[in-house]
């Protein structure tokens, strides 16, 4: 169903009398908002307003979200999905490891040692990595949740928040187009059509035309889907292995061209090294993607 | 003794206990006497507040008209020619498209705080467009009211005001549209696409 993570976001104007319940790890007053987002960035759950000592843990515990997956409400159970030969019901969140091992949430591996586990947790990490963009564009498009919180009241940080993710909510509805997976799927789709599938192939690439002029409208945008199209593309590299050019180019047309920044520049180095070289480069910018996020 | 109207204070002193619960009562009642006169007093000599009048600050000389000139001139077009900024301008300064933005105008445009008012003297105040951009600017670009005061000429108190009123009212009528739950119709699009990755 999407990815689920906290996020901190420090209050300037905290009371004395609050400064220790809202005390973080990092030693700074703050506000925890525990968000659940699809590869379209689309907020679908936001809770706002935990103190910051909370862990993540005591923010699931008092989440609706997840009392109404406790109390049997939610998800709906009319879905069904296939993985490994095994159909199942019950729809899953994409979460770190700090949370507990239930069935509707799918963490990493803790101490991932054989092969099997460490490409799981590769996987993992790099659909995981959509709620880390979103927090990226929140911020970046919307100042107002970026600067600490000059509120002096934990209300009105929840209403600029809930605020704030509404009209992130309006312009991905507006925008559906401008976003690094729907670019990676067009790609995907041009490739496959150019490889001779065909089956309704025009429709896609019709958005990715229209998608240039889209993503351009604001840097910080083209600057963050820039990052994620990088870290895409070094997912793509390592799981193709032997033909790390294709995929690369494919990520570059993704990405609108100059707005790569350094992620692009360190791929258009990979390509120059041989295929052996290339492996264990392309795992370690992968590494570095997910961990920036 | 049965009725408990008929304890009397000797009774009640009999009691060590009681008496100093009875003291400790009185002390309070005493202490909250005092605050409560004390608050009335300072009530009273308060000035409430009466607007501009001789010996009070003056207001500014803003010219709200000013401010709503440049903001049609730059991004809506006045007397018919095009507007400066073009929509991808547009798009960086408010960080949303322009379908967004008029949008969330044409429905906060009418609200009580927004809506233009006039004022006592009869001279009409802020244009509703001037307050929503500069909620947009405060929004958009994380700063303070007074720094929006030079462009869009409102006072920093009235976009303050404007921020909250804008944040509130978007959370209340388009909070349940755009905050929710995912559909059934999107959780089966959400699936879709992660068979297809």
């Amino acid at each position: 169903m999407g990815s689920l993570d906290c996020s901190h976001w420090e209050w300037w104007n905290c009371p004395k009398a609050f400064a220790s319940m809202y005390q973080n790890r990092h030693g700074k007053r703050s506000v925890v908002m525990e968000t659940g987002c699809d590869e379209d960035l689309w907020i679908s759950h936001l809770l706002v307003g935990c103190p910051g000592s909370q862990n993540d843990h005591n923010v699931m515990h008092a989440s609706p979200l997840y009392l109404s997956v406790m109390g049997g409400e939610w998800p709906p159970r009319t879905f069904s999905y296939t993985a490994n030969g095994t159909t199942r019901t019950l729809l899953y969140y994409l979460v770190d490891g700090i949370c507990p091992p239930f069935a509707f949430f799918v963490s990493p591996f803790p101490d991932p040692t054989t092969e099997v586990e460490t490409t799981f947790n590769r996987l993992q990490e790099a659909l995981r990595k959509d709620v880390q963009r979103l927090y990226a564009f929140l911020t970046a498009r919307f100042h107002i949740a970026f600067h600490p919180a000059r509120h002096v009241t934990v209300e009105s940080m929840v209403t600029v928040a809930k605020a704030v993710a509404i009209l992130h909510n309006m312009v991905t509805e507006k925008r559906p187009d401008g976003y690094v997976s729907r670019t990676r799927m067009a790609a995907a789709a041009q490739a496959e059509a150019a490889g001779g599938s065909g089956g309704g192939a025009e429709g896609v690439m019709t958005r990715a035309a229209e998608t240039p002029a889209a993503a351009g409208g604001s840097a910080g945008v083209a600057a963050s889907d820039g990052v994620g199209g990088g870290g895409g593309g070094g997912t793509g590299l390592v799981l193709d292995g032997g033909a790390p050019a294709a995929g690369v180019g494919a990520t570059g047309g993704g990405a609108g061209g100059g707005g790569g920044g350094g992620t692009g520049l360190s791929f258009l180095i990979v390509v120059d090294l041989p295929p052996v070289l290339a492996q264990p480069a392309a795992g370690l910018a992968v590494v570095g993607a997910v961990g920036r996020g | 003794m049965d009725d408990p109207l008929d304890v009397s204070a000797d009774a009640v002193l009999a009691d060590p206990v009681d008496s100093e619960v009875a003291l400790a009562v009185a002390a309070h009642m005493q202490a909250l006497w005092r605050y409560r006169r004390r608050i009335r007093r300072s009530r009273l000599g308060r000035r409430r507040y009466v607007g501009p009048v001789p010996g009070r600050r003056p207001s500014k000389h803003r010219d709200f008209r000013s401010g709503l000139r440049a903001i049609l001139r730059d991004y809506f077009g006045l007397d018919g020619s095009a507007p400066v900024y073009d929509e991808a301008d547009f798009e960086r300064r408010f960080r949303v498209p322009r379908s967004v933005f008029l949008r969330i105008y044409h429905a906060v445009k009418g609200r009580p705080f927004v809506a233009r008012r006039i004022n006592a003297t009869g001279r009409p105040q802020a244009h509703p467009l001037q307050e929503v951009v500069a909620a947009f600017r405060v929004i958009t670009y994380g700063e303070t009211p007074d720094r929006t005061d030079e462009y869009v000429r409102l006072s920093a108190w009235t976009i303050a005001m404007s921020v909250r009123e804008l944040l509130r009212f978007i959370v209340d009528e388009f909070g349940p549209a755009y905050l929710r739950p995912s559909t059934p119709a999107e959780l089966e699009r959400i699936l879709e696409r992660n068979a297809q990755r």
